[in-house]
């Protein structure tokens, strides 16, 4: 006949315990690692984000150089690849170089960087090449770009992706906002006085071409 | 005799109306603005914001000074949607200036939900055409059949339906719906120094004027030398005597060690439904332990916003948005539609603040074909949003945080949980999108998975008859003072049904003004 063996309580007792002492284990353990987790993913996070989408270095405002505003005006055509006025883009770079820290530094180094490969490779600025090769120079621009190769370029050249990101993009933002209306057949843009006569129909072009 | 005098809380668009009203019957006006100045005419800004795409941080104030904890089921920060700065959120509106129906103010009775207002429509509609007239409305109800009864013409001619509105506007008259034009504080015409509306576009910031802005207003008011006004300025106390009568603001400049009095013989507050709670409810004292107005524990309840849906249909012809700023399109067929009480009614709206959603980045440099192909979907979407009101519940309500802000005072915390009626709500808009989209033949619709509040807060002091059901009466003078008043779309009851609610506020606030004048002083 089989023996019960020691008391049920006792052993209940000591399961209790070994779960109590596992569980409290645990939650220290789940609570340490989560805090170093939690700041090991952080920061993570935090150089990726930096490395990504790197911050304008604060430096002090100021007036733009002519030969800046120059080759900015000669990037921005090149990109767009539409004969555009170029006054509201003047008056964009000049302002935010004017106001906004780290932006005169930035135009001026993107500027004294297409100049130089300018050079080196027609001996004469980038705003006076012709439109192949400034596309040729620009032609690194890749705004499709995966995150993980954005960062891997940043660890060798962070100023092109500084150019992309506050050069690049903030172009063709101003872009999509003025002229690309006018693309698409407007007369003008949101921001500019139009009237009220010309919102009840379609385009003037437009309906030319109907 | 001595001056009559008010101090108000807020710069807004409610308490510049009152301060405008009061000083123009003789008050000195002292008008307390948390926010920091804001240039008018908005060119400035204006040109920041299109010309150079700059948001100045200097019209925005600090963590330490202003902020919101939130939590429930809303998606965005509620914080966001204040505007604290000289003018308030109506620096930055769309200027829809719709009238509540006369069933809006009695939803208890007619279809057992919300709780009705103790004013009604008719108390309410010489207000509406007088804050209609200071406004400069342009409009018309004669292509809108669901607009109540009005014993004025609009001040000004209606702005005429965009391509796009009106394309659709006629599919939809096939089918019986009707889509009609727009009422709006934007100056169809030139209109009390204001010039006529030069279709700028991106109208929440009006660099001429012609969109209506507190500002206007206040200018004038301060023009005339009997209205002062603090900006940087943080209203931190009510100070009220035993007897119920409001003495003075305790305020101190945002920058400043020590706070001062400033003595009234009236006070206003209106300084948008978050911090009007937040103020009654600091100035806590001895015989008012939960705050003042909250004998019966109305104060920060029955808050509520709009839910408000905004989607987008394609089609395959051309529609050209975005050549005319203002709103042109509305639908009020559906404000109180059949069901109404087991859902909320809807406003249609084709708003064309959001026909700038479908802008896209450009992917592609150095190629104007590939250029164009990308921006042109945009020429073929139409924003449409669902413009709905909601209901009171226990689950959404404003009260003071454990963050305290440079001062030491408890920052706001809002808690808002969607209620079943306005899942329900939010089925039927569902409904409606699909109708619309199908009776216009859009190839294509995206409906939003959240709503948004439409920057509309509303309730938490709600007006009612007495101490216990409310906080203020109609005239906004709070339970148990004698001359102290919330004014604002704090006082609503609910919603403003499912309209824009800023007429409504305007429209109260004159009434309370003119009760101030001749009742109070």
């Amino acid at each position: 006949m089989h023996m019960p063996g020691p008391p049920a309580r006792a052993s209940r007792r000591q399961f209790l315990k070994l779960l109590g002492a596992c569980a409290l284990g645990g939650l220290v353990t789940a609570w340490l690692l989560r805090s170093r987790l939690w700041n090991a993913v952080a920061q993570i996070v935090a150089v990726a984000r930096q490395r990504t989408n790197p911050t304008l270095v604060r430096t002090a405002p100021g007036t733009l150089s002519a030969e800046a505003l120059q080759t900015l005006e000669a990037v921005t055509l090149t990109l767009v690849d539409t004969p555009v006025e170029m006054g509201h883009y003047a008056s964009y770079f000049q302002w935010r170089a004017d106001n906004i820290s780290g932006y005169r530094d930035l135009y001026e180094e993107s500027a004294r960087r297409l100049d130089e490969a300018a050079s080196r490779a027609a001996g004469r600025a980038f705003s006076r090449c012709d439109r192949d090769l400034r596309l040729r120079i620009l032609e690194r621009v890749d705004l499709n770009r995966s995150g993980i190769r954005t960062v891997a370029m940043n660890l060798y050249d962070r100023g092109w992706i500084r150019f992309e990101q506050y050069v690049v993009r903030e172009i063709l933002a101003l872009f999509v906002r003025t002229d690309g209306w006018v693309l698409l057949g407007y007369e003008s843009w949101p921001g500019t006085p139009r009237g009220l006569d010309g919102y009840t129909k379609p385009p003037r072009a437009r309906r030319n071409a109907a | 005799m001595s001056e009559r005098t008010a101090a108000i809380v807020g710069s807004g668009i409610v308490g510049t109306a009152i301060a405008h009203h009061l000083v123009n019957r003789g008050y000195l006006v002292e008008v307390f603005e948390k926010g920091p100045p804001y240039p008018y005419p908005h060119a400035q800004p204006f040109t920041e914001k299109t010309r150079y795409r700059y948001d100045n941080p200097a019209y925005r104030l600090p963590r330490t000074i202003r902020d919101l904890e939130h939590s429930g089921d809303y998606a965005k920060n509620p914080d966001d949607e204040r505007f604290m700065l000289v003018g308030g959120s109506a620096t930055r509106w769309q200027a829809l200036t719709i009238r509540m129906l006369p069933n809006d103010f009695r939803t208890k009775t007619l279809y057992r939900y919300g709780n009705d207002w103790p004013l009604g429509y008719a108390d309410l509609e010489p207000y509406y055409c007088a804050a209609e007239a200071l406004l400069g409305v342009s409009g018309t109800d004669t292509d809108n059949p669901f607009a109540p009864p009005r014993s004025r013409p609009y001040p000004l001619p209606p702005f005429d339906l965009s391509y796009g509105d009106a394309l659709i506007a006629e599919k939809l008259r096939a089918a019986g719906i009707v889509l009609h034009t727009t009422p709006q504080a934007r100056t169809r015409q030139a209109y009390d120094r204001r010039p006529p509306c030069q279709n700028f576009g991106m109208c929440s910031v009006c660099p001429i004027g012609a969109r209506y802005s507190p500002n206007h207003h206040l200018a004038a008011a301060i023009g005339t030398g009997r209205c002062q006004l603090h900006t940087n300025t943080s209203v931190r106390r009510i100070i009220v005597d035993g007897a119920g009568r409001a003495k003075a603001l305790l305020c101190q400049r945002n920058d400043a060690a020590t706070p001062t009095e400033h003595p009234a013989q009236v006070i206003v507050v209106a300084c948008g439904a978050i911090e009007s709670v937040r103020l009654l409810l600091l100035s806590a004292d001895g015989p008012r332990p939960d705050g003042i107005g909250n004998d019966a524990g109305h104060l920060g309840k029955h808050f509520v916003f709009h839910h408000a849906w905004y989607g987008e249909l394609q089609y395959r012809t051309s529609l050209y948005p975005a050549r005319f700023g203002g709103p042109t399109g509305q639908s009020c067929q559906f404000l109180d539609p059949p069901g109404r009480g087991t859902h909320g009614g809807i406003k249609v709206e084709f708003s064309a603040a959001s026909e700038y959603h479908k802008l896209r980045e450009i992917r592609t440099v150095g190629n104007r074909a590939a250029i164009a192909e990308q921006l042109r979907p945009i020429l073929h979407w139409h924003p449409i949003a669902m413009h709905a009101e909601s209901v009171a519940s226990p689950d959404k309500y404003i009260s003071l945080s454990g963050r305290r802000d440079r001062f030491g005072d408890p920052f706001p915390r809002l808690h808002y949980q969607s209620a079943e009626f306005d899942h329900a709500t939010e089925r039927f808009a569902r409904e409606l999108f699909d109708r619309f989209a199908s009776i216009t033949g859009a190839d294509e619709r995206t409906f939003p998975e959240t709503y948004s509040s439409a920057a509309h807060h509303m309730g938490g002091c709600r007006m009612g008859l007495n101490v216990r059901d409310s906080v203020v009466d109609s005239y906004g003078r709070v339970h148990g003072t004698s001359n102290l008043f919330v004014a604002g779309g704090s006082t609503f009851v609910g919603t403003s049904g499912a309209v824009n609610p800023t007429l409504t506020m305007v429209a109260l606030a004159l009434r309370t003004a003119d009760f101030i004048d001749h009742q109070v002083s």
